[in-house]
């Protein structure tokens, strides 16, 4: 017996292995995927009025040559997860999840509200969560049908392009998937997306899509979108600009810093936003002797802080009243001040509270010097 | 027990008792803390240290009298050869409870996250069998083990740390937000954590530096409350309490946030880190249950009880813990049997010295 031990080892785990591979799917070759890209979502109203949801997703054809083609399929069905169902039906190749770029969804099915095809995204463990969500104007479809040059599908270049939003404007970094599910569940956050157009010229951030809970609030152009980024985000950087007569003018890219002081008299909040803007001058017609008086420089900050802040009073003033949304995210800073779960609805308490915004203009450099 | 070669060292013998309480479980802890403490759960995971550390001290009191018993054979002693090996028996159930459980915890992350198309039984199969192997070499080889899972659970915590870049502190304030009689109420679901440390009472009689039991035992303690604290601290810091609730593994949900360019998904190196520590936990199981058996009957070491023991696990664990829900409902009974069942255990044992005035300190 001991002689044997061995093989008789062996011969178990043969017939072992070949039990572990009983009744497997066969993998299939990545040239026999359908490799999503970019995950589009639309709603569809039936003659009946019944709603039906559309999702194309836009995938990668490898070929042989080397010429990569954008393929999309577009699954039709009563709930979200059967649209897979009704794509499968279309399609030559198996459908692969997991490496999507871009979540492309439409502003009607913002208003219907995000919650059922959010919920089947949370759900789902290979999905790549470092994938970016945008809210798109007109069909999804269109947008990922569309034909950029250079680029094997336009869900690459929209995701360059909201990547890279961050460097101006205020926008943020965080429209990621994994940050989502962090703003549409917790107390005192709300979610707010870049909105985006297909123009003639191609795609373009328009603006941002504010929510309530998971039902689109409102769609803001670019310069209230600028002004609730800078009240919004802890860090963001962007220009801005006074304007005088036609040809007076100065532009001023700063990085901004936001800090709130939150105080409770009875059951009313008062909150106090300190806005800190550090940069410097880009070009400068308006301001003489900007670089070397120290009186011209001081003067400009005055402004420019006086400048901003009513802008943002302005926008405040527009949040309680027209939106009566908390998008400036006030509530989690109230929450984790004044305790959690006390049943508040903060779009509420927001909407009725007292905020004050500070700002405070500096100016670090203002380049090689002055023309 | 006399020779030389199965003896551990003081630093195995913590990293030993480390093992025993770092599971895959740990990746769950948060949820079933924020369940009731909230954005306090880790003051409620820092209190549940109580627990092991009661055990540490009867421990480290009772290898003080008895340093080369242990405390099976103290039960023997104590209550004649039937009664102190039905309580022996006991205490092998009561560690046997924690056997299916580690092998459903590890069976569904691995199904969840990496191998959907294998089979629940092929994945038992493949763990136990891991576990029978690596029980049958031996404490020396156990020990190994534990001294490269130690390191593997301290690269989890150090790649974690990143983390702090993508939370918020404003999750984890209001501090002391829910009232101490809910956080004391959440530390009591650390339980089943921190549980199996009373493996140190078998141990110390085979440690060669007996006068270190005390600085190793404490060591364990502390790495292991610092680790699930962390653990929970950093996910609660990066989720908040509203999004906790709705992961179930939340510290795995919280690793996926750190972004590194090259690698695209995360989430794989540290589930393949996890796979490593939850199989260490199998068989250190199997290796305390056979254990246990062999100090009730000498011939409970051949294959024949290892296959029994392995059986017995797959078994339990295909019939019974057929989702993650009856799991949970099981295992909430089980835990709190056996522990209360471990702790009843080690203190009478404890107080029978103590009023006997039996061992080794008198004579001193």
């Amino acid at each position: 017996m001991k002689k044997y031990k061995n093989i008789i080892f062996l011969i178990i785990l043969i017939i072992f292995g070949g039990y572990l591979r009983t009744g497997q799917e066969k993998i299939e070759n990545i040239e026999e995927l359908d490799i999503a890209v970019g995950i589009g979502y639309s709603l569809k109203q039936d003659v009946d009025g019944s709603v039906k949801h559309v999702v194309p997703i836009s995938s990668i054809v490898y070929k042989e040559d080397g010429v990569n083609v954008n393929s999309i399929k577009t699954g039709e069905a009563n709930t979200v997860a059967l649209s897979r169902e009704d794509r499968q039906r279309k399609s030559d190749r198996k459908f692969f999840l997991g490496t999507e770029k871009l979540y492309i969804f439409e502003e009607s099915v913002a208003m219907f509200g995000i919650y059922v095809p959010f919920e089947t995204l949370f759900k789902n463990p290979v999905l790549n969560d470092d994938g970016f969500w945008v809210i798109c104007k007109g069909k999804s479809e269109d947008y990922l049908k569309y034909k950029i040059q250079g680029y094997d599908t336009p869900a690459d270049y929209v995701t360059g392009m909201i990547r890279n939003a961050s460097s101006y404007n205020f926008f943020q970094k965080n429209y990621r998937l994994k940050d989502i599910y962090l703003m549409v569940g917790s107390e005192g956050r709300s979610l707010a997306l870049p909105y985006i157009e297909l123009k003639e010229k191609g795609f373009e951030i328009t603006g941002m899509a504010i929510f309530n809970k998971d039902k689109l609030a409102a769609v803001l152009d670019i310069e209230d979108s600028k002004t609730m980024n800078i009240l919004r985000s802890d860090k963001s950087r962007g220009m801005l600009t006074i304007e005088g007569n036609e040809n007076d003018f100065i532009n001023y890219n700063a990085k901004c810093k936001r800090k709130v002081k939150c105080t409770k008299e009875g059951d009313k909040y008062k909150f106090i936003i300190d806005l800190k803007f550090n940069g410097e001058v880009v070009n400068n017609v308006m301001y003489k002797k900007l670089s070397s008086k120290v009186e011209v420089k001081e003067k400009f900050e005055k402004d420019m802080a006086k400048k901003i802040e009513g802008r943002c009073t302005e926008f405040i003033d527009k949040m309680k009243n027209q939106y009566k949304d908390d998008c400036l995210e006030l509530g989690r800073i109230a929450a984790a001040k004044y305790g959690r779960d006390t049943g508040v609805d903060w779009n509420e308490v927001i909407s009725n509270s007292d905020i004050k915004v500070n700002v405070k203009v500096k100016v670090e450099k203002v380049g090689r010097g002055e023309f | 027990m006399s020779d030389k070669k199965g003896l551990i060292t003081a630093n195995e013998l913590t990293c030993l008792l480390i093992g025993i309480i770092i599971d895959i479980n740990i990746t769950s802890t948060p949820n079933s803390v924020a369940a009731i403490a909230k954005q306090d759960g880790w003051i409620s995971t820092a209190l549940g240290m109580v627990y092991p550390l009661y055990v540490a001290l009867i421990a480290i009191y009772v290898s003080r009298k008895f340093p080369k018993d242990n405390i099976l054979a103290l039960s023997k002693k104590y209550f004649g050869n039937i009664i102190g090996n039905g309580l022996n028996f006991l205490f092998f159930i009561s560690i046997f409870t924690y056997f299916p459980a580690s092998l459903f915890n590890a069976m569904i992350v691995l199904r969840t996250y990496i191998i959907p198309f294998l089979n629940p039984f092929k994945v038992y199969l493949v763990l136990t069998l891991i576990g029978a192997y690596t029980a049958y070499k031996g404490l020396k080889v156990l020990a190994r083990i534990g001294v490269i899972s130690f390191f593997l659970v301290v690269t989890i915590m150090l790649l974690s740390i990143p983390i702090l870049l993508y939370g918020s502190i404003l999750n984890i304030m209001p501090i002391y937000g829910v009232g101490a009689k809910n956080i004391i109420k959440g530390s009591t679901y650390t339980i089943y954590d921190y549980a199996l440390f009373e493996w140190i009472f078998m141990l110390y009689p085979l440690v060669n530096e007996k006068n270190k039991i005390k600085n190793s035992a404490f060591k364990a303690v502390a790495f292991c409350c610092f680790m699930y604290t962390w653990v929970v601290f950093i996910t609660t810091y990066y989720m908040g309490t509203d999004i906790i609730k709705k992961n179930i593994w939340g510290f795995l949900s919280a690793t996926e946030s750190i972004r590194v360019d090259v690698i695209t998904s995360f989430r794989y190196i540290f589930v393949f880190i996890w796979i490593l520590i939850a199989l260490k936990s199998i068989c250190y199981i199997y290796y305390i249950c056979i254990d246990i058996l062999k100090n009730i009957n000498k011939k409970a070491n051949s294959l024949f009880a290892y296959a029994i023991i392995g059986g017995m696990a797959i078994f339990l664990t295909k019939i019974y813990y057929t989702n993650r829900l009856v799991k949970n409902e099981i295992v909430n009974y089980t835990t709190k049997a056996s522990a209360i069942y471990n702790l009843f255990f080690i203190t009478v044992i404890a107080v029978i010295i103590f009023v006997k005035r039996d061992g080794k300190g008198e004579k001193i």
